[in-house]
């Protein structure tokens, strides 16, 4: 007859050997897993302006969606002038970087690092480089979109095709234009940050779903030309999937680029039904400003 | 110790603590996990999923007991999870078998020794509830109380659960042995 404790005992010597196999998938899970969270964490950790937790649901984009603010890397350019190639390969390194925040995607250097600096020609970093400030409004636009496409024709802002797929327009305002312009009442500020970067440097941004891969990342870098009177911004986008560029925007000081984005940000969880629709549209308002 | 120094380290981001962590409480927790699923291969996707889980949020890690009653706590959520998830499965399909990539490894059958084996069959033959307090009390090392906690019943509730599960534990296997 076995006793109680001769049964306890017996449960105690259960046990369950791991297999080679499966311990070697666990171990690889792991270590890419939280290799992946420490990228996430160290791309968080640069935010040198805050962070701000979404309160309300930003249309499909995420039910509970964070926005962060990141300001990466530095050039060495210097005062005034415009490295108009290094100025885009650091957009271009940027998109990469944009898409690994968003998406958690280590396959690609430089993974979800900040860009690494280019080389700039022997030109020396300028200490007197200025800063610029960039306030961003985004707004999701109501499906199908054309009343807000009206609304900014009728208000004499002419929109030039930059993409085709996804499908990008986008329009630059003098100083008095942006002064006056202020958006139509349907739609609706997802996020309004204000970055401020020192010329040269690259600001992300990134309105991410805390729940699901994916989201909406914009990378602007911003220089100044040489008599102070434009600032010439190179603003990358990434949705997760897509990304696209738009080099070298010349703004007054006080000016503003709109950005009309149409198929970006599709909801990947969505059903078939929902994933097809592709007129979703997003509008972004970049105001720069010289302090 | 050596578990508080394995959780500082991996919360200050070190990959190798967190493997370590693995190493160590693979086995235990993978030995719990059948002995509540009673298929060994879905105790592996489930240590898996625990880890996983753990790797991807080491900030949530925040431990008022053991690292083990921690790890056997989500082994044992995981379990219930998987299971409330396969008996929808099964009322979907109409009451009849899910059908599953996987072949089913129960407990008795990946052990070796004859005695043991045959207690795990006995093991797999208890009620859900009587089985998870046996498996979480004496290999998961999980007092009562936090037992209840995971189970919402009284102590009292847990411990005549425990009593019964260990009494048909014994007259099954004293019964085998006198036939």
């Amino acid at each position: 007859m076995k006793s109680a404790e001769q049964i306890e005992r017996s449960i105690r010597r259960l046990h369950v050997e791991v297999d080679a196999k499966s311990r070697e998938r666990t171990l690889r899970d792991l270590v890419e897993t939280h290799t992946r969270q420490k990228q996430m964490r160290q791309a968080l950790s640069l935010l040198s302006l805050g962070r701000n937790i979404m309160r309300h649901k930003p249309g499909r984009i995420a039910a509970a969606a964070t926005l962060v603010v990141v300001v990466v890397g530095a050039l060495s350019l210097s005062t005034g002038s415009v490295a108009f190639s290094q100025v885009r390969h650091a957009a271009s390194s940027t998109l990469s970087w944009l898409k690994s925040m968003l998406v958690g995607d280590t396959s690609d250097e430089p993974a979800a690092l900040p860009p690494e600096p280019v080389e700039t020609g022997g030109w020396t970093a300028d200490r007197g480089r200025r800063t610029i400030s960039c306030t961003a409004r985004f707004f999701d636009v109501p499906q199908g979109g054309q009343d807000v496409q009206r609304f900014l024709e009728d208000e004499g802002i002419e929109f030039v095709e930059a993409s085709a797929e996804p499908r990008v327009q986008y329009a630059i305002l003098s100083r008095q234009e942006a002064e006056s312009f202020d958006v139509p009442a349907t739609v609706r500020c997802i996020a309004s940050p204000r970055v401020m970067v020192l010329e040269g440097e690259t600001a992300g941004f990134a309105l991410t779903d805390t729940g699901k891969p994916g989201g909406l990342a914009l990378g602007w870098l911003p220089t100044v030309s040489s008599d102070g009177k434009e600032v010439l911004s190179t603003i990358s986008f990434h949705d997760g999937q897509a990304g696209f560029e738009l080099p070298n925007l010349g703004t007054e000081p006080g000016g503003m680029v709109l950005i009309l984005a149409k198929g970006m940000f599709p909801d990947r969880e969505d059903n078939s039904e929902q994933a097809s629709d592709d007129t979703r549209e997003v509008l972004v308002q970049l105001q720069v400003e010289v302090p | 110790m050596e578990d508080k120094l394995l959780i500082l380290r991996f919360k200050r981001g070190s990959t190798e603590a967190l493997c370590r962590i693995y190493e160590k409480y693979e086995s235990t927790m993978l030995t719990v996990a059948a002995g509540l699923l009673n298929d060994v291969n879905a105790a592996q996707d489930t240590v898996h999923d625990v880890f996983v889980a753990l790797a991807q949020s080491p900030e949530r890690l925040r431990l008022t007991g053991s690292l083990r009653s921690y790890l056997t706590t989500c082994v044992a959520n995981r379990a219930r999870d998987r299971l409330r998830a396969g008996k929808r499965l099964v009322t979907s399909l109409g009451e009849t078998e899910p059908e599953t990539d996987e072949e089913t490894m129960p407990l008795g059958r990946a052990i070796r020794d004859e005695e043991l084996g045959r207690l795990a069959e006995a093991l797999a033959t208890l009620p859900y509830e009587q089985r998870e307090v046996i498996v979480l009390r004496v290999k998961g090392g999980l007092t009562f109380h936090r037992i209840a906690g995971i189970q919402g019943a009284s102590i009292n509730t847990i411990q005549s659960r425990y009593r019964y599960g260990i009494d048909k534990l014994r007259s099954q296997l004293n019964g085998e042995v006198e036939e």
